[in-house]
């Protein structure tokens, strides 16, 4: 199915106030979706398989520890913790760092930290730990070039992001134009999506505060 | 990134002090707008003027019944576009304004280059759907209309038998048909906005909107003439030019504009404050030549015969505007001291304070509409490119200040008292139609819109004040990730202050039409019509050329449309 980019962006952050995720935070992970899409990575997989586990286990506790040069976290899952990440990331000087030694769902990070590379003007360089056979500048990957690392961000990982200083915008590549999603994928978002509607009654069909018949 | 929240601008022309967002920001003013030179559908038609656009193009295969398509073709801004139009049968039971109709007199599309047959066949089962229809990225606009079904029967009836229609009832009603809906950006598939802010001047807010909109309106007038040529054959005559300039195109407007103001506080400001510092400008301006003064004296006589043809049925509204007459009718013999002036503007706003905020912002209109050179140049800054911004590293006590210096009227409400939190706004499930009801309608926070502004502020200020100092909003937000909105909300707001409403939205005693009123100025309605709290009509581009008569002089003939006497 082929979508808009504002549909995408939308319908992630109906579908995450509809299960529950606070809404600064739903704003941020829909833009995320759209980066990651632009980037042709999947990030809906990754926003629907969260969703499920935040239903059954709730946002799980975080334990920020500061560290030396950065922060530090034992544990941190993508949904609600990827936007904190990001923010701590933000908070450092060039060259800090914020580290986990386990994060679930690490796309939706990626695509937390692209948002804010675009809002914020920072670049960001990560971390991921097992991923080998992708190119690397000094171990630290730029955000802007993750395409090829599609795959590594769909597992649970060490997840470590540092601020790279100031963006450069030029070299992120983007891919402008409609962007397809799998229908599956649009069903599982807009269920969740739906519950944010409020269900049609007589009563409130007079809310509108209109009439129904405009025949003068 | 930092947010700076010290304001180093310097303007670039003099100008006054601008009037404060405390001011400007309140329901009730923001409820009394009037279009000015600087609403959106006014630069388009200077724009498109100046590029001397007229119809490159136009298909007409409209049977004898008026119904089948037309195809309008311009190039504006190096582009081509098109308007596809549908036209269909109607049962009058199913004719209504609302979201959750289904099924329209008119249904169109603004196409992205010239569309082949095949385009327009395909579109054609989608379009006449609208939201039910999926569309792609060469698809810029969506609308539809219905028609004004006693105005447009008298003029084809009129009109077929070789006669002009009467002129009171087109002034009576000023459209042939209303839009109900004109989407955009990206809804049903449609072009995302950020495809052609590239574009030229399409960057500019609600362009590609308003020019489907002007040329909705070439269709309505064919379709009138279309049908009255085949109903009266060799007897029929045209609408002439005359009565077509005073025909605009209605719309029908309920709450889906209101969320929207609300949603998008970085270019709200950017509206506002081109507005409020096109009137610091002028209010600086010194004496005004002979030229000019006759120019504004002729205008106020112009305003004086648009407040009298402007009537409505609602019984509080039609009070409303006759106070508004009676204020400007002695406005007026002042007018012509204060232009003797040193600094005329200023004094007419400083005059008109002593009056309703109705007639201080038709002041505010006026002033502005004879200085196009001085202000016309900051349409170009009405625009946005972000929403919001977050800044993780702002100290506790930044933002605690941040809070009190914007929100302190949002602080000092009493959200205790049970009208104050008295309704709601919600999207029902039907056709996701956006509503504004009693507060238990909802069932959890999950589904009411994120308009409980003040509500927010208050808890996260409650919360700071339980934090060291010296922390960071990253640390505030990783503990307490539901103040993660409001807190971006509030430092936009700290360097864009003209984005918040300063008032309650969920009061007992708000009106929505307040917040339409306002967007709806911006576009350039005029003739505001409300049929409730909730829900108004208006006219867009009555008083206006029509496409192909457009020149830099006539551009302007649609602010406060007035006629004179029939």
């Amino acid at each position: 199915m082929i979508v808009s980019g504002n549909e995408l962006v939308v319908t992630v952050q109906k579908a995450c106030i509809g299960a529950g995720v606070s809404r600064g935070v739903a704003e941020e992970i829909g833009r995320a979706c759209l980066e990651l899409a632009r980037m042709g990575m999947d990030g809906l997989s990754s926003v629907i398989s969260a969703l499920d586990a935040f239903q059954a286990d709730g946002p799980g506790a975080v334990d920020w520890r500061k560290a030396e040069g950065g922060w530090t976290v034992h544990r941190a899952e993508g949904l609600c913790s990827a936007p904190s990440f990001c923010d701590f990331a933000l908070t450092l000087d060039k060259g800090g760092v914020v580290k986990a030694e386990e994060v679930d769902f690490p796309m939706l990070f990626v695509g937390c930290a692209l948002v804010r590379s675009r809002e914020n003007g920072v670049d960001f360089g990560l971390k991921l730990n097992g991923v080998t056979n992708i190119e690397q500048d000094g171990g630290w990957l730029a955000i802007g070039h993750l395409s090829s690392a599609t795959d590594s961000l769909k597992t649970n990982s060490g997840l470590a992001l540092m601020n790279a200083g100031k963006a450069r915008f030029d070299d992120v590549s983007q891919r402008a134009g409609d962007l397809t999603v799998e229908d599956r994928q649009w069903k599982r978002l807009g269920a969740y999506a739906k519950r944010i509607l409020v269900p049609a009654s007589k009563t409130n069909r007079a809310d509108a505060g209109a009439g129904l018949n405009d025949n003068d | 990134m930092q947010i700076n929240t010290q304001d180093h601008s310097q303007p670039i022309l003099p100008q006054t002090e601008l009037r404060p967002p405390e001011t400007v920001m309140r329901l009730e003013r923001m409820g009394s707008f009037f279009p000015t030179r600087l609403s959106f559908l006014r630069s388009l038609l200077r724009d498109m003027a100046s590029q001397k656009v007229g119809l490159s193009r136009f298909v007409n295969a409209l049977d004898d019944d008026g119904y089948g398509h037309c195809v309008y073709e311009v190039e504006f801004d190096n582009s081509i576009f098109s308007l596809i139009a549908w036209s269909s049968p109607l049962d009058a039971e199913n004719r209504t304004d609302r979201v959750i109709a289904e099924a329209w007199d008119s249904c169109f599309v603004l196409f992205d280059g010239r569309p082949t047959a095949q385009d327009i066949a395909l579109l054609g089962n989608e379009a006449t759907r609208q939201e039910a229809g999926r569309y792609d990225s060469r698809v810029l606009v969506l609308s539809r209309a219905n028609k004004s079904v006693r105005l447009f029967d008298h003029v084809v009836d009129a009109l077929s038998k070789g006669q002009q229609p009467d002129e009171k009832a087109i002034r009576a009603t000023g459209y042939l048909m209303r839009t109900t809906a004109v989407y955009g950006n990206g809804k049903f598939g449609l072009a995302d906005r950020s495809n052609v802010v590239e574009r030229g001047s399409l960057a500019l807010p609600f362009r590609l909107e308003m020019l489907t909109v002007f040329l909705i309106r070439e269709f309505t007038l064919d379709l009138a003439n279309h049908v009255a040529r085949v109903r009266g054959g060799a007897e029929a005559t045209q609408l002439s030019d005359r009565l077509s300039r005073q025909l605009g195109v209605g719309n029908s407007t309920g709450l889906g504009m209101a969320p929207f103001l609300i949603g998008h506080p970085v270019l709200i400001n950017n509206w506002m404050l081109v507005r409020e510092t096109a009137l610091a400008r002028v209010r600086k301006a010194g004496r005004a030549s002979p030229s000019l003064r006759a120019e504004f004296r002729a205008l106020a006589d112009h305003a004086t015969r648009h407040l009298e043809e402007w009537n409505v049925p609602d019984e509080t509204e039609q009070k409303r505007i006759e106070t508004l007459r009676a204020e400007w009718t002695r406005f007026r013999l002042t007018i012509d001291g204060l232009l003797d002036t040193d600094q005329p503007w200023d004094r007419m706003i400083e005059e008109s304070m002593a009056s309703s905020v109705d007639l201080q912002e038709l002041v505010v209109a006026l002033v502005l509409e004879p200085q196009g050179e001085l202000v016309d140049g900051l349409c170009d800054c009405m625009l946005a490119t972000y929403d919001t911004l977050l800044d993780p590293a702002m100290r506790i006590d930044t933002l605690r200040d941040l809070i009190e210096q914007h929100y302190g009227w949002a602080l000092s409400m009493d959200l205790e008292a049970e009208e104050a939190t008295a309704m709601v706004w919600y999207v029902s499930e039907e056709k996701l139609e956006p509503r504004f009801g009693a507060s238990d309608v909802v069932d959890g926070d999950h589904q009411a819109m994120p308009h409980d502004i003040p509500a927010k502020v208050q808890a996260v200020y409650a919360e700071l004040k339980k934090l060291d100092n010296g922390g960071s909003v990253a640390w505030l937000l990783a503990a307490h990730p539901q103040h993660r909105a409001i807190v971006r909300r509030i430092q936009t707001i700290g360097v864009h202050p003209y984005g918040e409403v300063r008032d309650n939205l969920l009061s007992e005693n708000m009106r929505p039409i307040d917040l339409l009123r306002c967007k709806l100025s911006f576009f350039g309605a005029s003739k505001f019509d409300p049929k409730s709290d909730r829900w108004t009509r208006i006219t867009l581009y009555q008083g206006a050329p029509r496409l192909g008569q457009l020149t830099p002089l006539n551009a302007a003939d649609c602010f406060m449309p007035a006629f004179g006497t029939p």
